[in-house]
């Protein structure tokens, strides 16, 4: 399957009328994920400004990314549109994020979800933010909706920090988890309800780390400047386009197959032991928005 | 304790870390260094690392891990500076977690040095030393490699490198690729190999891995030393079960067995205490060679 390139004008015009009509069902993930019946939808939005010299994040820069993606990703005439399809105003929304010294979700992207979901009408004391502490939070058992997001790394025990691993944080005992490559973390999802709870996963690209190295597992060479975000209501296949751009830059960075080690399966094993979603690429409809220059992923 | 450590700033401010930290003044960290300035500290023993190092603290607690003392340094408009000093039982321990940190040799510090763009690493006798500030700036470059100069000077000694390192052939050794490890987990570094422990590796059993260039390919060599026949023979047989391989030759003076697996050549060979593993070579008679090398190297 090819990419399709897609810009914002060509979704207002082919896109708006049927997400004006969708707004409403949407705002259930599991029909969400009926209307992606054969293929799950990816938006990945990038822009060569997203981050600085420093690695700091642009706010105003990155919320234009969430915005276009968003309406991107569920045929929205808008952002607005697109937030008020998939929350309502009497959720109660727990964000998950990922507070890793080394590459966080930036603190950046989660006031502009939080801006995002008081825009939809939730009032801000029913929005709670969060990593390590979600298991004993109890905003987080009673939330309504849950947004996930974190930056995509290599990991030493699941290969690749994904999103789909975001969540053993809600485990009592997460290092029980990290049996064979920490092959059956889409289980978690199975608990507590989290697959239908969560209502949007933001995998953050603007830093990745390819390659893990040195005490931390973190290498400053062995991250660089993507400017990207990958969006879906499908964890498994926006991990898995993301697990392609990060092989993709070992590739090149290397100059020689380097497989990610140990093999991220996890990600696979979402889809063909867990059925939390699709990681098979033939299933996967990804849009991209804004900067192409190295991409990485040129088709799926 | 017989050695200087570098860690006595932190044993002043924490006095009940002293049972685990040298008392040796040779080292003090530097509250100031060309206008960074510290802005946290912290001490690790093995109960409190993983608290520090989220999800890798198992590679320094498989090699002999004792204590960590770390600094944070912090100047405006300049990356922090992560300083973490790991005192680890025995030098060959420093040398692993060392290896297994590294992806190249550069040199310049301590007993062998990866100094990169915002990471310098080193280790020294039973030290292993990070300095991390991402991302890299002139100035912070400088300031790292400072730093990196003081703990190298405080530490007078050196140590030896692991028996079975020193048995690697070097001939066609990729500089800065060999691992040591003396835990299963680190099997798969250069490769998957399995996440179960099927070649016995552990504390009394230590590996080495390193990459051979090949006539413009490479290959993987790995050497296990176990502390007697028995060892290496269920070694060597876990491995041939695991690959589906059929040993030749004797397995009381030395067997072989090699399997091929999607174009590319896997071997082993168990001679006395050492298992010999050739992984991801192009041919059989490359694989088969290098194995050769290594027994020679071995005997």
């Amino acid at each position: 399957m090819s990419p399709r390139t897609v810009n914002r004008r060509d979704f207002l015009i082919t896109g708006g009328t049927a997400a004006a009509a969708a707004a409403l069902a949407l705002r259930s993930p599991a029909f969400a994920r009926k209307l992606q019946r054969k293929k799950s939808r990816v938006v990945l939005v990038r822009h060569a400004e997203a981050t600085d010299r420093l690695n700091r994040t642009d706010g105003e820069v990155l919320a234009g990314m969430l915005d276009e993606a968003m309406a991107a990703l569920f045929n929205a005439q808008d952002a607005a549109t697109a937030w008020s399809g998939i929350i309502r105003p009497d959720d109660a929304v727990g964000i998950k994020t990922n507070v890793w010294s080394y590459l966080r979700t930036p603190t950046e992207l989660e006031d502009i979800v939080r801006a995002r979901l008081r825009g939809a009408g939730v009032d801000d004391k029913r929005i709670s933010v969060d990593d390590r502490g979600v298991h004993d939070n109890a905003a987080f058992r009673s939330a309504t909706a849950l947004i996930n997001m974190r930056p995509m790394r290599t990991h030493h025990w699941s290969g690749l920090g994904t999103l789909i691993k975001n969540y053993i944080m809600f485990i009592d005992r997460p290092s029980d988890w990290h049996g064979d490559s920490c092959a059956d973390l889409a289980a978690i999802w199975k608990q507590q309800r989290l697959a239908e709870r969560t209502r949007l996963n933001v995998l953050v690209m603007l830093t990745p780390l390819f390659h893990g190295s040195g005490a931390h597992h973190f290498n400053p060479e062995y991250v660089w400047r993507y400017n990207g975000l990958i969006l879906g209501t499908d964890p498994v296949a926006v991990d898995a386009v993301g697990a392609r751009i990060i092989e993709a830059k070992r590739r090149a960075f290397f100059g020689e197959e380097r497989p990610i080690n140990p093999p991220p399966k996890h990600i696979d094993l979402a889809q063909t032991r867990h059925g939390l979603g699709v990681a098979d690429p033939a299933r996967i409809d990804l849009v991209t928005l804004g900067w192409k220059k190295d991409m990485l992923i040129e088709k799926l | 304790m017989t050695i200087p450590v570098l860690c006595i700033l932190l044993t002043m401010q924490l006095p009940q870390d002293r049972a685990i930290i040298s008392e040796n003044p040779s080292f003090t960290f530097p509250d100031e260094i060309a206008g960074w300035r510290i802005d946290d500290r912290g001490r690790w023993t093995p109960e409190t690392l993983y608290r520090y190092i989220n999800g890798g603290a198992e590679l320094f607690l498989s090699h002999g891990f004792e204590a960590a003392a770390s600094r944070r340094y912090a100047r405006e408009d300049q990356p922090e500076i992560t300083v973490d000093i790991f005192r680890m039982q025995r030098p060959q321990d420093a040398f692993a977690v060392y290896s297994l940190s590294r992806e190249r040799e550069d040199g310049g510090f301590g007993q062998g040095a990866q100094v990169g763009a915002g990471l310098l690493l080193f280790w020294k006798h039973r030290y292993f030393v990070s300095i991390l500030a991402s991302p890299q700036t002139p100035e912070s470059r400088e300031a790292v490699r400072e730093i990196a100069r003081r703990i190298d000077a405080a530490v007078p000694e050196t140590g030896p490198l692991p028996d079975v390192v020193s048995m690697l052939p070097p001939e066609g050794r990729r500089s800065g690729s060999v691992r040591f490890f003396r835990h299963h987990a680190w099997q798969n570094v250069y490769g998957f190999i399995s996440t179960e422990n099927l070649l016995g590796i552990g504390d009394d059993v230590p590996a080495a891995a390193a990459r051979y260039d090949l006539d413009g390919d490479a290959a993987t060599l790995l050497l296990i030393a176990c502390p007697d026949q028995a060892k290496a023979k269920a070694g060597f047989r876990g491995w041939c079960a695991h690959y589906g391989a059929e040993a030749r030759g004797d397995e009381t003076h030395g067997a072989f067995a090699s399997v091929r697996r999607e174009d590319r050549w896997y071997a082993a060979c168990h001679l006395e205490k050492f298992i010999v593993l050739v992984h991801d070579a192009p041919s059989e008679s490359d694989a088969q060679a290098l194995v050769e090398r290594a027994v020679a190297a071995i005997e």
